[in-house]
């Protein structure tokens, strides 16, 4: 079992680690999105009547003829402001309609003031399951299998450490091998429930990537069969267009009845299906909660009339598949219970690294002269530049998004391409020097990195940490002093790198072998 | 010799890895579809329930395959329980019993 978790671990450890710090970054993308787009007006309460009015005014003028239009009020975090899509109907020869998406100011009923062209969160959001620069659905796949490792190596952890709980109460402080074993067994033990529930959902979004064969297998392979019992689970039966126009009722009207049946501030979107047709259909979803996953009201568009109301789940097995997905995207945790995510999500990267770096400090040559393999030193060396250089990266990304011009051709892709570029030479880096220097060296990059975000964030902005603390504005003020806690962090893994190597004492190595390692860099 | 012994450990472990991911996929999805159609109740639940067991029994089997002693214990293991299983699976769906 220890040789299963071992191997499982460290194949892919470097991508899990940054799945772990992408996808932990996630919990707060709209958060990012934010302190990214510092000229954009901050989202401005309006009722939902308001919102659907706006909206609908402009879908009409924009989006007539649409075969679907979807509007989400503005309400704060996820949607600071109103948004409207509208998507043409498929062409005669087979191609998706054209669609619009906007975000409109309900003040002005424009689009809203646009900003510095950003990533924001939602790209290093979606970093952690589509990689960035692989085409496709590659990334996808190679974080499914990276995922299913994950798995296997939390069960094979779990049986490895035979006195589990004995364990979660050991620490040897200050002990080399041991300790670095114990922190691993601490964090991972620590959040366990967390890990098992995140890899475990993170699975189950490729169900049916990984396992279609079950579902067809037990229908003697009768792919209609299946599609036809997956839109019954799913989507319901869609209504066709009639072909015949007929006036839209007011959206307002249906608001006010969801409103009615589930209290204030529940909606999450409206979704008009065929708009100025007899047979046009309004979906109102609700906000899923903590006591709710779905729920929507589906209402005839033209005569008003409740068709459908979409409360329960078909049946248990997807329930259960349904809240685990819920519990992975945390869409419905609050502030304090967001944060609950971002500490465990870091914890689990945690995990990860010091696995990785236990790897390393177990397989220490025990004698000067013994031979260190290839294999050693390179997982050494990415340790260093995946570990730190990938927080270095990520601290990269934000100076970026301040100091590219604005007016830069493809300014969201060159931030992805900073970041990047930073880890590149972070590698580079980790390479050219000698190990315990390397990771000395970048965690005080790190820490002026960090430290310097909420620096260049006032001197490029009028949004500075004076100004955010004063007003009370938690998001924007919160992300500076996270990454000014960030940056602090690192400097205190740099002050203990810097008291060992004054002490002649690596880390990671005996002292011994820094004599065959300086020469070696040197020359 | 100590090259021959750490040769053939290398054939064993790739021949393990295989056996975890190849055939544990192969052996998940007859014995999903086993249970999905052999067991009483609503058939899209069954369906649905195999489907989410699987991620952990794919795990499972990993983890056994790699625990037995010997390589071969693992892959004849393997290929009965797809045998047993596939043809249990044939039979119902072909006869409809689980329908």
């Amino acid at each position: 079992m220890t040789w299963l978790h071992t191997w499982c671990g460290l194949v892919f450890c470097w991508l899990l680690y940054f799945l772990f710090v992408t996808g932990t970054l996630g919990y707060f993308d709209s958060e990012i999105d934010r302190w990214m787009k510092p000229e954009q007006p901050s989202s401005l309460a309006v009722s939902l009547n308001e919102s659907l009015a706006v909206a609908r005014a402009r879908l009409d003028a924009i989006a007539p003829d649409a075969e679907r239009w979807f509007i989400t009020p503005a309400r704060g975090r996820e949607t600071p402001h109103l948004r409207i899509f509208a998507e043409q109907p498929d062409t005669a020869n087979g191609e998706h309609g054209s669609t619009v998406n906007e975000e409109l100011d309900t003040r002005t009923a424009a689009p809203v003031v646009e900003a510095r062209e950003t990533g924001g969160g939602q790209t290093l959001y979606r970093m952690h399951y589509r990689l960035h620069y692989l085409p496709g659905e590659s990334g996808f796949y190679t974080m499914a299998v990276v995922t299913m490792l994950m798995f296997v190596g939390l069960l094979t952890g779990i049986v490895a450490h035979k006195k589990i709980f004995a364990d979660f109460f050991t620490f040897r402080w200050a002990r080399g091998q041991h300790s670095w074993l114990d922190m691993h067994n601490l964090l991972a033990v620590a959040t366990l429930p967390f890990q098992i529930m995140i890899t475990y959902s993170g699975l189950l979004f490729t169900v049916f990537l990984w396992m279609p064969f079950i579902a067809l297998g037990s229908y003697g392979f009768d792919f209609d069969e299946v599609t036809r019992l997956q839109d019954e689970l799913f989507t319901g039966p869609r209504a066709e267009a009639a072909g015949t126009p007929a006036p839209l009722l007011p959206l307002e009207t249906f608001a006010d009845e969801a409103t009615a049946l589930w209290g204030a501030d529940s909606v999450r979107g409206v979704e008009v299906l065929h708009p100025g047709d007899a047979n046009a259909r309004v979906t109102v979803q609700r906000i899923p909660g903590v006591d709710v996953l779905s729920d929507a009201l589906v209402y005839d568009g033209v005569s008003g009339e409740l068709l459908h109301h979409q409360e329960s789940i078909p049946n248990a097995p997807l329930g259960f598949a349904s809240t685990v997905i819920a519990l992975h995207e945390g869409l419905f945790a609050g502030v304090w219970l967001r944060w609950l995510y971002f500490v465990s999500g870091t914890l689990g990267a945690a995990m990860v690294a010091t696995g990785a770096i236990y790897w390393v400090v177990k397989r220490k040559p025990k004698t000067v002269d013994a031979e260190v393999g290839f294999g050693y030193r390179f997982v050494e060396h990415m340790n260093v530049a995946t570990i730190a250089g990938l927080v270095l990266a990520v601290g990269v990304y934000f100076w970026a998004n301040r100091l590219l011009p604005i007016d830069i051709e493809d300014r969201a892709d060159w931030e992805v391409h900073c970041l990047f570029l930073a880890w590149g030479l972070a590698f580079v880096h980790a390479i050219a020097r000698p190990l315990d220097r390397a990771w000395f060296e970048q965690c005080v990059l790190c820490a002026v990195v960090f430290m310097g975000i909420p620096v260049v964030n006032g001197l490029t902005t009028g949004t500075h940490l004076g100004a955010t603390l004063a007003a009370g504005d938690w998001v924007l003020a919160g992300f500076d002093l996270t990454a000014l806690a960030t940056g602090v962090v690192a400097a205190a893994a740099g002050a203990v790198l810097h008291r060992r190597l004054r002490a002649g004492k690596s880390p990671t190595r005996h002292t011994a072998d820094l004599a065959t390692d300086r020469p070696r860099a040197a020359g | 010799m100590a090259r021959t012994s750490s040769a053939r450990r290398r054939w064993h472990v790739a021949a393990r890895v295989l056996a975890a991911a190849l055939l544990g996929y192969v052996a998940v999805n007859t014995v999903g579809v086993f249970f999905a159609v052999a067991s009483p109740g609503f058939k899209v639940s069954n369906v649905v329930a195999s489907t989410l067991a699987s991620f952990l029994l794919w795990a499972l089997i990993a983890m056994w395959v790699f625990s037995v002693r010997r390589t071969r214990t693992a892959v004849f293991g393997l290929l009965a329980a797809v045998a047993v299983s596939g043809a249990g699976s044939w039979l119902l769906v072909a006869q409809g019993v689980g329908a």
